[in-house]
């Protein structure tokens, strides 16, 4: 299994991973805020129907981002 | 302490999803009063909370906020607020509201109202739900390493709210016990440099605080806009990286907070979500929308048959009014302004409420659910095509009552350029104001009949629908490529787990919206309505007074039935009054669409607002008080065009009417908010002149294609 880290837009479905960093944005406190911190797991559930957002789980939350949103935030899958 | 205690001020803060409001509405119940914080439109919700001594405090219920670094409009008020303790808004103490199950989360923004140096009482709510998780809080201990008193209690339930005002009462008699919270950010030395800079231009002892407004320092109003400029440039000089700071400071506070709940909180963390099983369906990309569309279906039909009678119910109180009114006051224009003018004003406002308030209701309950954040979810994607946000849906599903509440819910989209478009386009959802003037005209434009078991004129009524939506996303669209971007948009929403709806936000929220309605909406409509009254009422010399005997002659002389006489008199008179006369000016601008100079009037009077339509034609058609539909229908129907010898209501006529008012912004309440929200005339001004644009180029090209 692939364990280089990546961007969480990349990251396949149903994959769980594990946050590396959020890089700077305007909207990096907000990740920050939404529980998007190192060392977390997380991983992506779904699309939205119409595409551009992401069905994301967070530690034990969760959340939805736009696919630019999840852009900023680098992770790495885990391997089991 | 040295003030009185009812002018005590204290603030609910925490972040939204915590159980504020209904903390909020368990303490100080129906002593609610919403007002407005100086200066911009965001709800101030104030309510007296009275402790166990009889005294009562005041309680302001501020809006939600995840961090002192905010998005939206409303949190930034917060933060305004928190960053200037000379403000009148500056509360005197903080009941700092955290969900227990979420306690990491909540504690960011605990931590920073701590290092403002802000005295705090900590209420970890929701403690019926952790207990249920098996979450264990000690309570003790993280009162201990936050150095702040600590409640834990359930709102939800009213469990436990007296160990909350116990502390507040604790507080009131011993104030300097609350105000020595452990710090825990540390600032670096930029951060210090930041302060230096700060302190240039404002006296400010707390470092943590200066360091904030040196964040905020290009809005800040505490700032004065001479030192806003010098300090932006300093700040510019000292390469404070803004972003970073608040990147670095965040991680800072979770490296703090992490380990401390870990060592104040015991959980299990084996149980599977239900939201998430749940979400598998609801958010399906297919079934999704299904769904959504078959709630909203729901929702419409329960708006129609459930509102039927209460509605029936408030007009015929309105006419006993008006028939009551006129035998109280002598025959004359104060019995005439009271029933023409203030009660028809009134009643075409209450006649709403129903529907009004069971959209709400239902919206109501799919929020407190936590369905809605899922919906907004599932179409941002699809919106942000046409210039809008998946948060717009609540204002468009809202605007198909009454756009006056939707355009207020759109605060809480933080895009400033996806806000506007969202309140310019919301006023195309039809309405409920507009369904009275579609019931009467469909049937002139359609036959009736089915097609698969489905009536026309419910199909034509669908179609109407379905034109304003498209009319706003194609308004959206076009707004998306001319409007300058305003600051970066976010979707980034929490999707909570499902829970039991409570009753108790339901009906409050409900109360609330319905009550906006009312004053909004009221006010301009009674105002308006009184004017055309007025407009109606008198005309040029003695133009009036001579229809009477004129009319009273043909009835001797037999050209008229004298049980015809009144309505007759009612209907001459205001083709003489001055709204006659403008309907005539106006009509060669009306005559392409289709429009005769009685419908010239309709129109011009339904920009107090749409239903007045029915009204004016029942006046028009010299039916008195009949306002029933069916018999206005009748009247429209045997109406003849005095030029083609057709029918005055033909397919092509009603066709321009019912897309003029499908488009046309006749809506001065609507108008009016929109001024508020964008605080500019230009907006409301723009909105009214390509709404009403192209409603007459539809109406025009209805009329000229058919006719």
């Amino acid at each position: 299994m692939n364990t280089e880290a990546l961007t969480l837009d990349k990251l396949s479905h149903g994959v769980d991973a594990k946050i590396v960093e959020v890089s700077d944005s305007s909207y990096a406190c907000t990740l920050l805020t939404m529980g998007i911190l190192p060392n977390v797991k997380i991983s992506v559930l779904r699309s939205s129907p119409f595409g551009q957002a992401l069905y994301v789980k967070v530690g034990n939350n969760y959340i939805a981002l736009r696919k630019e949103e999840s852009k900023s935030i680098t992770v790495v899958p885990v391997t089991e | 302490m040295g003030k009185q205690q009812s002018d005590i001020n204290i603030a609910l803060i925490g972040n939204p999803n915590s159980g504020k409001s209904t903390l909020f509405n368990v303490l100080t119940g129906l002593s609610q009063q919403i007002g407005n914080f100086p200066g911009v439109t965001v709800d101030k919700k104030v309510g007296k909370l009275t402790l166990d001594d009889g005294s009562t405090v005041n309680l302001v219920d501020f809006p939600g906020l995840y961090s002192v670094y905010p998005n939206s409009s409303d949190e930034r008020l917060v933060v305004e607020i928190l960053c200037n303790p000379e403000s009148d808004d500056s509360p005197d103490l903080v009941i700092y509201v955290a969900d227990s199950n979420q306690l990491e989360k909540h504690l960011l923004l605990a931590t920073q109202l701590i290092d403002l140096g802000m005295p705090i009482i900590f209420v970890a709510n929701m403690a019926d739900v952790s207990v249920a998780k098996n979450r264990i809080l000690d309570i003790d201990l993280l009162s201990k390493n936050l150095g702040v008193p600590v409640v834990s209690l359930s709102a939800r339930n009213a469990e436990n709210i007296e160990s909350l005002t116990s502390q507040i009462s604790h507080w009131i008699s011993e104030p300097s016990a609350f105000t020595h919270g452990k710090l825990t950010y540390k600032l670096s030395s930029a951060d210090l440099k930041s302060c230096e800079e700060v302190r240039k231009y404002l006296t400010e002892d707390n470092d943590y605080r200066a360091k904030v407004i040196a964040h905020h320092s290009q809005w800040l109003s505490l700032l004065e806009a001479g030192d806003r400029i010098p300090l932006v440039a300093g700040l510019d000089a000292i390469n404070f990286g803004n972003v970073r700071s608040q990147v670095d400071e965040t991680l800072q506070r979770f490296s703090v907070i992490e380990p401390l709940v870990k060592r104040v909180q015991k959980f299990d963390n084996t149980i599977q979500s239900k939201s998430e099983k749940l979400d598998n369906i609801l958010t399906h990309r297919v079934f999704g929308p299904m769904i959504f569309f078959a709630i909203m279906l729901f929702v419409f039909q329960a708006i129609y048959t459930w509102s039927e009678w209460p509605m029936t119910m408030i007009e015929d109180s309105f006419v006993y009014l008006g028939e009551l009114s006129r035998s109280i006051f002598p025959k004359g224009w104060i019995a005439d302004l009271v029933a023409d003018g203030i009660l028809a004003g009134l009643g075409g406002v209450f006649v709403f409420i129903p529907q009004i308030l069971i959209l709400f209701f239902l919206i109501g309950i799919l929020e407190e659910l936590g369905y809605m954040s899922r919906v907004v979810f599932m179409f941002d994607g699809l919106l942000r095509r046409f210039g809008l946000n998946g948060r717009s849906i609540v204002a468009l599903i809202s605007s198909s009552a009454c756009a006056i509440p939707a355009i207020m819910s759109t605060r809480t989209i933080s895009n400033w350029k996806e806000r506007l478009i969202t309140i310019m386009v919301t006023p195309f959802i039809s309405c409920s104001a507009r369904i009275p003037v579609y019931t009467v005209l469909v049937g002139f434009v359609v036959p009736s009949g089915s097609w698969l078991g489905f009536n026309y004129k419910g199909l034509a009524f669908m179609g109407l629908y379905l034109l304003g939506i498209f009319a706003a996303l194609f308004a959206g669209w076009v707004f998306k490529q001319i409007i300058q971007p305003g600051g970066q948009s976010f979707l980034m929403i929490e999707l909570p787990s499902y829970k039991p709806p409570r009753w108790r936000n339901v009906l409050i929220d409900t109360f609330e919206k319905v009550m906006t309605f009312i004053i909004e909406a009221g006010k301009i409509i009674l105002l308006v309505s009184i004017l055309l009254w007025l407009l109606a009422s008198y005309g040029p010399g003695d133009s009036l007074a001579r229809v009477e005997p004129a009319v009273m002659s043909q009835v001797e002389n037999g050209d008229i039935p004298s049980d015809q006489a009144d309505n007759v008199i009612a209907g001459r008179k205001l083709e003489a009054s001055y709204i006659g006369i403008i309907g005539k000016t106006i009509e060669p601008v009306m005559r392409p669409l289709g429009y005769d100079w009685k419908m010239s009037i309709a129109v011009l009077t339904s920009f107090a607002a749409r239903e007045v339509f029915i009204g004016t034609m029942a006046t028009l058609y010299s039916l008195g008080d009949a306002e029933e539909e069916s018999s206005i229908r009748d009247k429209m129907e045997a109406e003849i065009n005095p030029i083609t010898g057709g029918k005055r209501y033909d397919t092509a006529t009603a066709l321009s009417l019912l897309l003029f008012y499908v488009f046309a912004m006749q809506c001065m309440s609507t108008l009016a908010v929109t001024k508020r929200e964008t605080k500019s005339w230009k907006w409301p001004i723009i909105q009214f002149t390509f709404m009403t644009a192209i409603a007459y180029l539809a109406a025009l090209l209805a009329y000229q294609l058919f006719s």
